[in-house]
């Protein structure tokens, strides 16, 4: 699904990625751990071209996706989920999540799409009209990850799903995620502070520091992995 | 009463226009996050196409109207994709927004004195019928100012409200990052919020050339007039500039009767400090944030 | 790259548009004599002037330097002026003073100091640069002179000091000319029943500028003096269009007379038409406005009834004709009070040039001290105590014209 090879990316003049080479295959949920400031956003933000000053290759299903403005990837397949959400908090909920399907045509909202969200999210069914931005941090996410799903994503990112939420929630999310590839056959590619979650929900990780790509592995191995337990799972 | 009465309908006739600018100049804001130095001479530049499209060319009115409308828009969209977008999407925040703008305001000016001389210019009424009623006299000019007015308005509204491309236009003054992820092209937003914040001012500026004249300098008391509905109104608060042109309107007309025209700019710039001081953000904060 | 071209084309064209802005030849008039020309300052006189060719006050200031133009070129014409034992042509030197003090007194500086010009006219229109701009008068030793300024100020402050001023010259009587003018004719025309005045309740309505104030507080103290009320005096920002709320005051309060004044025609219009608009039954004197061209073209039909001064643009007066021929064969513009009093007020001064031989300060004065010209609108003599011009009916006669069916008919001083 997702092969990037010998990524570099600058912020400005600033090298914040180093030969960055990892693939996601089809079907795969694939975890990036790392601890704060390893790169981890950095990395979404360049696979979306946010951050333009790149060198390397991006290949979405053997196309190059380098050369496409941030703002075509969703009709390319990709969703990304980013860090904090970014819901819009004047829309209402409904709002956000049709907006997801801005490149859709036709009448999302009597699509099976729709319905079919509706019933993984029975909250958010409940608080269609409410303004997205009055919600709690858990019905925020729902919200954020349901917005992702209607464009029917090929290929879902998510930064930090578990920033700020309650374990429960977190739970839950964890739960949702794992659905959706195994449901959907979506291809998922989850950046995490949090390494238990992830390691038990995914199939391969890879390990950041610092820009560059330190691990890489099968994800229970790394989970059993005495070095991981102590930098990472806190054991 | 008469006296309050045609106090209470000029305040109301002005209010109108001073709405439609003020929600002009706040889409802007809240989109492309700019204040718009040039957004009085799109005004301008509105009522320089209905003089040329109705006096030179000799169309009638209502399409002279929206020619002019089509060709200010038109232009702001050229001018914000050409000048504007590229100057604002760099990564590194250099040029300030306010150069650019002001940069296109002079353009603008110069543009129509080069053409059409410093000489004022003037467009005759639409329609000389003057309607008087419970002692108040209204010419039917100013009466299509209002209608138009608030059909643009309410336009506008259920524009974004309603359509995609208006719920494109609220996500990305609300959010550009997310906007984007949602395949909104911004650089396209941008340009369309530009050329339709334009379209409105230019409309305003044609239906009140009529009975205020033309030449190249008019917008500028419409871009101050502009600014300080924004400022009562809350910056990107488009509900919030209807009302808050509609009080300035009133207050204007009131202080001349009871404090003197002396005073009467004085008294709106008075409010503007005022506003500033204790509420920032406008009279209608806007919750959610 | 892109956004590199994309700078450079925005700088070229501010660049182009601050260009365009800034100095102005003034007329819309191809005038070739204006380009930056031949001759050294000892070949030819030049006439610096500094006034109004964009903002409020743009449409007079051109067309005054239209005339300044045409006495130029018709002294050129006739091979010139004799001066310092040479005959030398003239050029004029225009820059635009933005409506604006600052950029005036700026203007002034740069014609003196780096245009080393013969003569200085500033400000051409506005007293308020007008003022400002006789503190140039004080450091160099040519003349300065303001052209259209009506502010008595000005003359007060050369009353003040005149020894400093010597040679500085106020070429348009003082502004109270039209405010008294319009008082006496309402007095007069009361009296003699040709007017109804009603219960003598009058309102004031004009632009808050010097000009403004000057003329309307004139017409207050005549007016008041001979019993009359003064229901309402309202001065407006100068580029005021909107009339609505004053307007209701002045119907509410049913005076009889409505005196307005105004250098802005668009303003004026814009009353007149509201004027009507508001039905509105007082009698409109206005001051100033109506003598412009555009006024009628705005205007129509809803000028009629409506009294003004200065009516100095007589159509049967045969000098009036002759201008007009010269004018139109010019540039076609029609005759007005700007275009003939740059004319006739630029052609004394060559005369007074001529006069002196020479266009040093101390004898260029006293030429124009004792040259009385007779021009197209007038006479022009000074009044050597204030070195103001002098109005009246042997000078620069001042007459209150009625709008009528769409033409002027001169009511006052009635034709004996």
């Amino acid at each position: 699904m997702l092969k990037i090879d010998r990524l570099n990316a600058f912020y400005d003049d600033v090298q914040v990625l180093y030969d960055i080479s990892l693939e996601v295959r089809d079907g795969e949920i694939v975890t990036i751990l790392g601890s704060n400031g390893a790169g981890k956003t950095t990395l979404m933000k360049t696979i979306c071209g946010v951050i333009k000053n790149r060198s390397g290759s991006i290949e979405l299903n053997g196309e190059n996706i380098m050369a496409v403005p941030a703002y075509r990837l969703v009709s390319k397949g990709i969703a990304l989920i980013p860090e904090g959400r970014h819901l819009f908090p004047e829309l209402t909920v409904k709002e956000n999540i049709l907006l997801g399907a801005y490149t859709k045509k036709g009448k999302v909202a009597e699509s099976e799409s729709f319905t079919q969200i509706m019933d993984m999210f029975p909250r958010l069914k409940e608080r269609l009209n409410q303004l997205a931005g009055t919600m709690s941090g858990g019905e925020q996410q729902m919200c954020a990850i349901a917005r992702a799903l209607i464009s029917d994503p090929k290929f879902l990112m998510l930064d930090e799903p578990s920033l700020g939420l309650a374990p429960n929630i977190v739970d839950l999310v964890f739960d949702i995620i794992g659905k959706i590839n195994k449901e959907k056959n979506i291809t998922v590619l989850i950046v995490e502070q949090n390494a238990n979650m992830a390691l038990q929900s995914a199939d391969r990780a890879y390990v950041m520091e610092t820009g560059e790509i330190k691990m890489s592995g099968n994800a229970h191995e790394m989970l059993e992995s005495p070095e991981i337990q102590k930098l990472y799972l806190g054991l | 009463m008469t006296n309050f009465l045609q106090n209470l309908i000029n305040g109301l006739v002005a209010g109108s226009y001073y709405a439609v600018l003020g929600m002009g100049l706040t889409i802007i804001w809240g989109v492309l996050k700019i204040i718009n130095v040039a957004h009085g001479d799109f005004y301008m530049l509105g009522a320089y196409m209905l003089y040329t499209f109705l006096t030179m060319v000799g169309v009638p009115v209502i399409p002279a109207v929206m020619i002019a409308v089509l060709v200010a828009a038109v232009l702001a969209m050229i001018l914000e994709r050409a000048i504007l977008t590229p100057a604002l999407t760099r990564d590194s925040m250099g040029n300030s927004p306010f150069v650019i703008t002001l940069g296109m305001s002079i353009l603008l000016q110069n543009f129509v004195q080069l053409i059409y001389g410093e000489r004022y210019k003037s467009v005759p009424y639409f329609n000389d019928a003057i309607i008087k009623f419970l002692g108040v006299t209204l010419a039917a000019q100013r009466i299509i100012v209002v209608i138009v007015a608030f059909l643009a308005m309410f336009a506008a509204m259920l524009f974004i409200r309603k359509t995609r491309f208006g719920w494109a236009i609220s996500a990305t003054s609300q959010n550009t990052f997310a906007a984007t992820l949602m395949g909104i092209d911004t650089k396209k937003i941008y340009m369309y919020t530009f050329g339709l914040a334009a379209g409105m001012t230019a409309l305003s500026g044609g239906l009140l050339a009529p009975i205020y004249g033309i030449n190249p300098w008019m917008g500028a008391s419409i871009q101050l007039k502009s600014f300080v509905v924004c400022v009562i109104g809350g910056f990107g608060n488009i509900g919030g500039s209807i009302v808050a042109g509609l009080l300035l309107g009133l207050i204007e007309s009131f202080a001349v009767q009871y404090i003197g025209t002396d005073w009467q700019n004085v008294l709106a710039y008075s409010l503007l400090i005022l506003m500033f001081w204790f509420k920032p953000n406008g009279l209608f904060e806007k919750k959610g944030h | 790259m892109k956004r590199k071209l994309i700078s450079i084309l925005l700088a070229v064209t501010l660049s182009v548009s601050l260009g365009a802005c800034g100095q102005t030849n003034g007329t819309t008039s191809s005038s070739a004599n204006n380009a930056a020309g031949s001759g050294s300052s000892g070949d030819t006189i030049k006439i610096g002037v500094s006034g109004p060719t964009s903002g409020t006050s743009a449409e007079s200031g051109v067309a005054i330097n239209t005339g300044i133009q045409m006495a130029i070129d018709d002294v050129n014409k006739a091979g010139g002026i004799q001066v310092d034992g040479a005959k030398k042509q003239v050029k004029a030197i225009f820059y635009d003073s933005q409506t604006n003090t600052a950029t005036g007194l700026s203007n002034c500086q740069k014609l003196v100091s780096v245009d080393n010009v013969d003569f200085l006219w500033a400000d051409t229109i506005n007293s308020s640069v007008g003022i400002a701009a006789m503190e140039v008068a004080k450091t160099t030793d040519i003349c300065v002179a303001t052209l259209e300024c009506v502010s008595t100020e000005i003359s007060k402050k050369y009353v003040s000091d005149p020894n400093s001023y010597k040679n500085f010259f106020k070429f348009e009587f003082n502004s109270e000319a039209y405010g008294n003018a319009i008082a006496n004719s309402i007095i007069d025309m009361a009296k003699s029943g040709k007017l109804n005045a009603g219960d003598k309740k009058v309102a004031l309505l004009g632009e808050d500028s010097d000009y403004g104030r000057s003329n309307l507080g004139a017409c207050k103290e005549l007016l008041t003096q001979a019993g009359y009320t003064i229901d309402s005096e309202d001065y407006v920002p100068m580029d005021t269009t909107d009339f609505y709320s004053v307007l209701s005051n002045i119907k509410n309060k049913k005076s009889d007379l409505l005196v307005s004044c105004f250098t802005s025609t668009a303003a004026g219009a814009a009353l007149v038409k509201q004027y009507q608009e508001n039905g509105i039954e007082s009698t409109h004197f206005a001051i100033y406005y109506p003598s412009q061209k555009e006024f009628v073209s705005q205007v129509g039909d809803l000028a009629n009834g409506l009294y003004w001064t200065p009516f100095l643009i007589n159509e049967e007066d045969k000098g009036i004709q002759e201008f007009a021929e010269k004018l139109k064969a010019h540039n076609g513009d029609k005759v007005n009070l700007d275009n003939i009093q740059g004319y006739d007020m630029m052609m004394k001064v060559l005369k007074a040039m001529e006069k002196a031989g020479t266009t040093k300060g101390e004898q260029l004065s006293q030429a124009l001290l004792s040259l009385d010209y007779k021009g197209y609108s007038g006479t022009y003599s000074f009044d050597p105590e204030t070195h103001t011009g002098k109005d009246g009916a042997d000078f620069i006669p001042i007459k209150i014209c009625k709008i009528e069916s769409g033409s002027n008919k001169v009511v006052w001083p009635s034709q004996g």
